[in-house]
This record gives structure tokens, C-alpha cells and sequence, in this order.
């Protein structure tokens, strides 16, 4: 049984349609919802919290139709929004306790998960303080501590590592790891790509306001163009290597540093490589294999439809 | 130690019914303002005229009948329907009314949405009704110091001095009188205002709209009845609807001449102002969305 099922659900904002029938399925786990600036993110978070009405569509939690369950469906879903979402004048533990309660936890119960879920996210020390004072490390971890304190089994995180320096980055990636290890399945909104990479096994990418890819990161970069750098020893300065890349239908870019950089599609490999380099006269002395980096499948999945990536 | 390695406790306790979710949010946003010195004080000052009620009935029930200050006694106002439409329409009670509306009215919803916290709490088990109802109680509480709450006192001051309920059977339009008013004009008035919130993101947007609709709202009526001596433009004044209700509800005579606040067109503003604030609200929470 899937965690989340998404079905052909589509928002309306008056004449223009935020989502146009998004389908997607998550299993479980961690999963990357990307999308240039004005895709459907934000709108898509808000449809499964019920925030904004679906024209039409449907999803479901756990297996339960989301239009059976109505507001209770939020108890089981944790949410952390981009910006602010804090109350200033609040006390840490004061304001998670309040999210707690409005989760359907008594008042002594939620006073004791927010201290303990506080802890949880680091935040002991500074649970008394004001929420205001919070650096905005410590309130991007407050807003998770808000989300996790009525025990959530799926947690909505809208750039959670927004504004955050590179230690607070890994504590709040750490974390995620650690709640999905817990059994939790987190859905993270994000332009960093990196925490996407770091994070999670599967990505949705959305495209003005559709799906443009839904599939695991490994498969992914497994079925996409590979990246070689290679040094090409022969006659001349590579022309004759570079038109047999050409030839093979292989792009060859030369850098500065004498290396080409060669991008091969699926299903093709080292092999091919140096089979195209005999046939250019020469041989490759230096051969390595380029990570495909999230980005820049993320990047293809766009080009592929023709479209600018200036929203990145 | 990563603080991820703390440790993570999953919540398996019982947890409250649906239909409860909204008492966390009225509770926050009632109890900050008794933690306020200046707003207690108000409050205080706004129940200075009941004294004078109060005052009247200890008179009445106690030394009415003795020889010496019978005479006095006699000549002061008895405390009846007529006495507590007065209060409740005080030019003075129903200015800390207005204020005690911006007061606690004007961040309702405005500062909810300024905070952005407006989906964090929408995003819980909590529906749009729920929470206008949370918002909508929470100033409806402190409105109720200006009309139900004093005549409640002052009723059982009455009947706890005398030793018999006679007089309550007699006057018992004090009681459902005022509760008719209570709910028609500060009820209005609880709508108005958070209709007015959800408009802004700024809490003293909606308080200076709220002046200018109001109290300069008013100011041009004189103005403009001063010139024209139209009365029908006192239609447009709040605070002549609210006395004029109170009266109405009451059985009393409004303190003011003016044909044109005829018990029908004072029904047609409360009810249209009702509506008008009905309908921004559920455009802004339903149709459109207030989280755009």
C-alpha cells in the first residue's frame, strides 16, 4: 500500500490552472518534489493539506480517500511551510504545544511532546526563548519540531533548509534521515538540489503545474546520458577525435585543461569510447567517469520539453 | 552527539475529538490580553457606568422605604429597561466598545496572515469554521462586557438586594432584551471585524480602516446632516444603529428624534452588514482562498 497516491488532481486560481491533473504514487521513504520557480509546488502541498480546493482529482494517505477522511486526514500529515509560520511574542515550547493541541493532543500531552520533540530537533536550551530571537536555523528546526509533534506518518517540508548555513544544513538533513528512518515518509519541496541528492531515493519533478518525471534517483541516473572527461592522445589536438564523437553522435566539448568532456547517451559506455578513439587514430590515455549530478538530469528532464530553466 | 541521535518517541496517547480543535486557538487569543495592564484598565473603565446602575439599585432596594432619604430615592432614575438602554448606549461605553473591537478585532485574522501562521494552523485538523469561530469568540467574550455581561450583574445585584425575583418577572425584557442586542449588534459587530482582518495583512490597516469607516464615518453624517438636515444619512452611522437597537430591544425610547431609524431599516443594516461581512469571509476562506 502506497503512503500517498496522487490521481489526476487539478487547482484552479480562477482562469489559471496551478495544477493540471498531477498523478504520482510515493511508496515510502524520502521524495524530492522539484520544479522551477511557479511549477505547482507550493499549490500541490497546499491542495494534500486541504489548503486550497482540488477542481477535480483525488488522493489518498495510507489507502484512505482523502475526501473520506476531511480534516482529519491533517492529523497524520506534518507540515512545514517555507516562510515564516511562527508566532512572535510565543515562547519555542509554548507555540509547539499549540500546534500539538490543535493536532487533537491534550494540554498535558502536548506540552510534554513539545519539550521532548524539541529536544529531538536541538532545541532544548532555547525552548523558553521567544520565538523571534530564533536564529533562522533554529527556526527552520522549530517549524519541523511543529510538524513532528503530533507524530505524523507522512511530513510535508516546503524548503526546509532554506536560509540555513552549511552545519545547520546537515543537521536538518541529518534529521530527515534520521524521521524517515523512523518510518516516516517525507515529501521535500526544494530548489537545493544537493539536499535532494542527499536525502532521497525518489523525485517528482513538476513542470508548470504537471509531472514531469516521477521516478527513483538511481533508475534515473542509470537510464540518462552519461559523463565521461577524457584525454585523447594522437595526431593534432583531438579534431579528428572529436569529429568521431560527432560521427557517433556523441557531444565533445574540450576544455582548457586539453580533457574532452563527452556526453553519451543511455546505453552506451566506456567500450564505445575507446572503440571511437581507435577509429580516430589514437588512444585514450586518461578516462573518468562524471557522477551525473541531480541537477543536471533535472536540467535534461526541462530541455527535453523545450523549456528555459531561468526559475532555477 | 548529532541532535538527530536524541532520539525520536512515536505518540501513541488518545487525542481530542474533531470538533474541539478550535478552544487551543481561542485560548490564545483571549488569555495574552489579560496579561495586558492597559487593556485590563480599559475594561475596568468600561464598567464605570454599570456602577451608577449598581449605585441606583442599592438605593432603591435599601433606603426607598426609609424617611429620611425617600424623597431623594425617589426622585433618582429607577433601574428598568429604559435605565439599562441608557448604559448600554452611553456615548462613552460605546466608544471603549469601538476601541476595544480595533483592540482586539484588528489582528484576528490580519496578524495571522502577516505572521503567515494562517496555513500553519489552517494546515492542522482545524477547518476554516472552526477557526473564524476560535477568532470570532475571542472578541465576542470582551464585546460581552459592554452589553450582556454588566446587565447580568446588574440583574442579580437587583434580585439578591431585594430578596425576591418580582421584580426580574416584571422586567424580564432587561434580560432577553439585552440578549437580543448583544447577539444582533456586537454579534455584527464580531463579523464585521473579522471580515475587516481577513482583508489586510496589517493589523493597523484594518484598525484605521475600521476609524474610518466608523468613527469618521459618523463624523460625516454630522456633517453632512448639519448642512443638508437630511436625517436619513444617520442610517450610516454604527453607533446610532447600536443605540437604536438597544432601544428597540428594550422597549425605550432612542435619545434622539429621527424618523428614519424605523425598526425595519435598523434590521436592514444589521442584517446587510452581516451579509456584506458573510460574504467577504467566505470568498476569502471558501471560493478564493484567503492563503494566496
Amino acid at each position: 500500500m502506497s503512503v500517498l497516491s496522487v490521481h489526476d488532481i487539478r487547482v484552479k486560481y480562477g482562469s489559471t490552472e496551478a495544477l493540471r491533473g498531477v498523478t504520482f504514487e510515493v511508496q515510502g521513504g524520502a521524495v524530492g518534489l522539484l520544479g522551477p520557480n511557479g511549477a505547482g509546488k507550493s499549490t500541490l502541498i497546499k491542495a494534500l493539506l486541504g489548503l486550497v480546493p482540488l477542481a477535480s482529482g483525488a488522493f489518498s494517505l495510507m489507502g484512505q480517500d482523502s475526501r473520506a477522511l476531511g480534516p482529519a486526514l491533517r492529523d497524520r500529515v506534518g507540515y512545514v511551510p517555507e516562510r515564516e509560520g511562527l508566532r512572535p511574542g510565543t515562547s519555542g515550547v509554548a507555540w509547539v504545544a499549540l500546534l500539538g493541541e490543535l493536532s487533537g493532543l491534550p494540554r498535558r500531552a502536548a506540552v510534554e511532546r513539545a519539550h521532548e520533540v524539541l529536544q529531538y530537533v536541538g532545541l532544548e536550551e532555547s525552548r523558553y526563548r521567544n520565538v523571534e530571537t530564533f536564529s533562522t536555523g533554529m527556526r527552520q528546526r522549530l517549524k519541523l519540531a511543529g510538524a513532528l509533534v503530533h507524530d505524523p506518518a507522512l511530513l510535508l517540508l516546503d524548503e526546509p533548509t532554506s536560509g540555513m548555513d552549511p552545519v545547520g544544513r546537515e543537521e536538518m538533513l541529518g534529521l530527515c534521515r534520521d524521521i524517515v528512518r523512523q518510518g516516516k515518509t517525507v515529501l521535500l519541496s526544494t530548489h537545493i538540489l544537493k539536499d535532494v541528492e542527499a536525502l532521497c531515493a525518489q523525485v517528482v519533478i513538476l513542470h508548470r503545474g504537471q509531472v514531469q518525471a516521477g521516478v527513483s534517483v538511481e533508475d534515473w541516473t542509470r537510464s540518462e546520458a552519461q559523463h565521461f572527461l577524457v584525454q585523447w592522445e594522437g595526431e593534432g589536438r583531438g579534431e579528428a577525435f572529436a569529429a568521431a564523437c560527432g560521427r557517433a553522435g556523441w557531444t565533445a566539448e574540450p576544455r582548457k585543461d586539453g580533457l574532452f568532456k563527452l556526453v553519451l547517451p543511455a546505453g552506451e559506455g566506456p567500450r564505445s569510447v575507446f572503440r571511437v578513439a581507435r577509429e580516430a587514430g589514437g588512444a585514450v590515455n586518461r578516462f573518468v567517469r562524471e557522477e551525473t549530478s541531480l541537477e543536471e538530469l533535472f536540467l535534461s528532464a526541462l530541455q527535453k520539453n523545450g523549456e528555459t530553466h531561468a526559475g532555477l | 552527539m548529532p541532535v538527530y541521535e536524541q532520539g525520536y518517541e512515536a505518540y501513541d496517547g488518545r487525542r481530542n475529538p474533531l470538533g474541539s480543535r478550535w478552544k487551543p486557538l481561542f485560548r490564545e487569543e483571549i488569555l495574552p490580553y489579560f496579561k495586558k495592564r492597559r487593556f485590563v484598565f480599559l475594561l475596568v473603565l468600561a464598567l464605570l457606568p454599570w456602577l451608577y446602575g449598581v449605585a441606583l439599585t442599592f438605593l432603591h432596594t435599601q433606603l426607598g422605604d426609609a424617611d429620611w432619604a425617600k424623597d431623594l430615592v425617589t426622585k433618582l432614575p429607577v433601574v428598568d429597561e429604559k435605565l439599562v438602554a441608557k448604559l448600554l448606549t452611553n456615548g462613552y461605553d460605546l466608544f471603549l466598545l469601538f476601541i476595544v473591537a480595533i483592540w482586539v478585532g484588528s489582528g484576528l485574522v490580519a496578524r495571522d496572515r502577516k505572521d503567515m501562521t494562517l496555513d500553519v494552523f489552517l494546515g492542522r485538523a482545524v477547518t476554516s469554521v472552526q477557526y473564524l469561530w476560535a477568532k470570532g469568540a475571542a472578541l465576542g467574550v470582551f464585546l460581552l462586557l459592554f452589553s450582556f455581561l454588566p446587565t447580568l450583574i446588574l440583574v442579580i445585584f437587583q434580585v439578591g438586594l431585594t430578596g425576591e425575583a418580582g421584580w426580574l418577572a416584571e422586567h424580564l425584557r432587561v434580560l432577553w432584551g439585552t440578549l437580543l442586542y448583544t447577539a444582533i449588534g456586537p454579534g455584527t459587530l464580531v463579523l464585521f471585524m473579522l471580515a475587516l482582518s481577513s482583508m489586510a495583512r496589517s493589523p493597523r490597516v484594518v484598525g484605521l480602516a475600521f476609524i474610518a469607516l466608523v468613527f469618521f464615518g459618523d463624523m460625516a453624517c454630522g456633517v453632512v446632516y448639519a448642512i443638508t438636515k437630511v436625517s436619513a444619512v444617520w442610517f450610516f452611522s454604527l453607533s446610532r444603529e447600536l443605540t437604536a437597537l438597544a432601544c428597540l430591544c428594550l422597549g425605550a425610547p432612542p435619545p434622539f428624534a429621527s424618523a428614519d431609524l424605523h425598526p425595519a431599516l435598523v434590521a436592514l443594516f444589521f442584517a446587510g452588514l452581516a451579509a456584506a461581512s458573510a460574504a467577504v469571509l467566505w470568498a476569502r476562506f471558501s471560493r478564493r482562498g484567503v492563503l494566496r
